[in-house]
């Protein structure tokens, strides 16, 4: 084989039993995946009781209390400020929701859903990694179209030790991850909704008490939603809308006038 | 591509309608992933080689933005925050890079390579 130069010539039988069926067999496995995903991650069956669901909603309401505050007078922020943070407000008491690490423990079924999150996520690809690998090795498969320095080869060439060969050309298992990665995109134009997030999943993968999103710590988030409420200031917006709308018709009147 | 929705801008305070401004953006979103693989795959074909094929990429990306106004978003900062949205949202995305990336390589050595 010549040095660099020369463009390699590579038999039409590698394109025919090689890189077609390889960028199927890719596309579909994708395709499959994707549609595991969406069938295993129908929402699960929320075994949560009412009085989870309440204290969950309590958070909700407190957090819009202070967020929105300002659009309801004075008396009846203080109520319901009150109703949340005072003595024997809501926040006050013991929270029922278990913490997480409880809650892993005790309920099967959330041990069942982080397995399936498992198997359709990194599993199929690794695996499909392997195949490829082990059919498809050692040899060349094509060419990527624009001159690469030499650092990219052995990112390129898995396997193969020829030191002449141009680093433009490329092995079927470092096709297999271009195609991966390539296919995201082609793959959001399809299903135009939320697409397997593999750079998610991986991170979630890494971080395996992060991904619980069930069962937040209900007794520490209700002491932070305490201490935020007795923080907030209100004013409402009633008493100084005159001044606000004294504001806007100057500028009105101003703009009208040039 | 998704229809597209007016997003409310105040006069004085600007209002923007999540929904409405979300729905713009994965309609630019969509528009440009699919100009991405449209462009890999001709300039695959055509035979382009070298580092001059990521112009056409880029050059593309950008008439997505033409494309969006004829489409009749006729002032950016009413459809999408401003112009600098509209032009360099996922312009330089690495889905849209590597779809045409990918595309480029694919069709460049099915048809020149082998």
């Amino acid at each position: 084989m010549a040095a660099g130069h020369s463009a390699l010539l590579l038999d039409g039988a590698v394109r025919d039993w090689v890189f077609i069926p390889l960028t199927l067999a890719i596309v579909l496995m994708k395709l499959l995946t994707q549609y595991m995903h969406q069938l295993f991650n129908a929402p699960p069956p929320n075994n949560k009781d009412l009085k989870e669901i309440r204290e969950m909603q309590a958070l909700t309401r407190a957090g819009r209390l202070r967020g929105f505050g300002r659009f309801i007078p004075e008396t009846s922020f203080k109520m319901r400020k009150e109703y949340f943070a005072g003595e024997k407000g809501l926040f006050s008491q013991k929270a029922v929701t278990r913490s997480p690490q409880e809650a892993m423990a005790t309920d099967p079924s959330v041990m069942v859903d982080m397995m399936k999150k498992n198997l359709t996520g990194m599993v199929p690809q690794l695996g499909m990694g392997m195949v490829v690998n082990f059919f498809f090795q050692g040899f060349v498969i094509g060419k990527v179209p624009f001159p690469l320095s030499p650092r990219f080869k052995p990112m390129l060439q898995r396997g193969i030790d020829l030191a002449s060969l141009d680093v433009s050309y490329f092995t079927s298992l470092s096709y297999y991850i271009l195609l991966l990665f390539g296919l995201r995109g082609a793959f959001s134009l399809v299903f135009r909704e939320e697409m397997v997030d593999e750079t998610a999943m991986m991170q979630r993968q890494m971080n395996p008490m992060a991904a619980n999103p069930m069962g937040v710590d209900m007794d520490a988030a209700f002491k932070a939603e305490k201490a935020a409420l007795g923080q907030v200031e209100h004013e409402w917006e009633l008493e100084s809308a005159e001044e606000r709308a004294v504001e806007v018709l100057r500028r009105q009147l101003k703009a009208k006038k040039l | 591509m998704a229809p597209k929705r007016q997003i409310k801008g105040g006069s004085i305070q600007e209002l923007v309608n999540p929904s409405a401004y979300k729905s713009n953006l994965q309609a630019l979103d969509f528009l440009r992933n699919f100009a991405a693989v449209i462009a890999g795959i001709v300039v695959g074909i055509c035979g382009v080689v070298g580092w001059h094929g990521f112009i056409y990429h880029f050059v593309s990306q950008l008439a997505c933005a033409g494309a969006m106004i004829l489409k009749g978003c006729t002032k950016p900062s009413q459809y999408f925050v401003s112009w600098n949205t509209l032009l360099f949202h996922s312009a330089l995305s690495s889905t849209t890079l590597l779809s045409f990336i990918l595309f480029w390589m694919i069709f460049y050595n099915l048809c020149h390579v082998f």
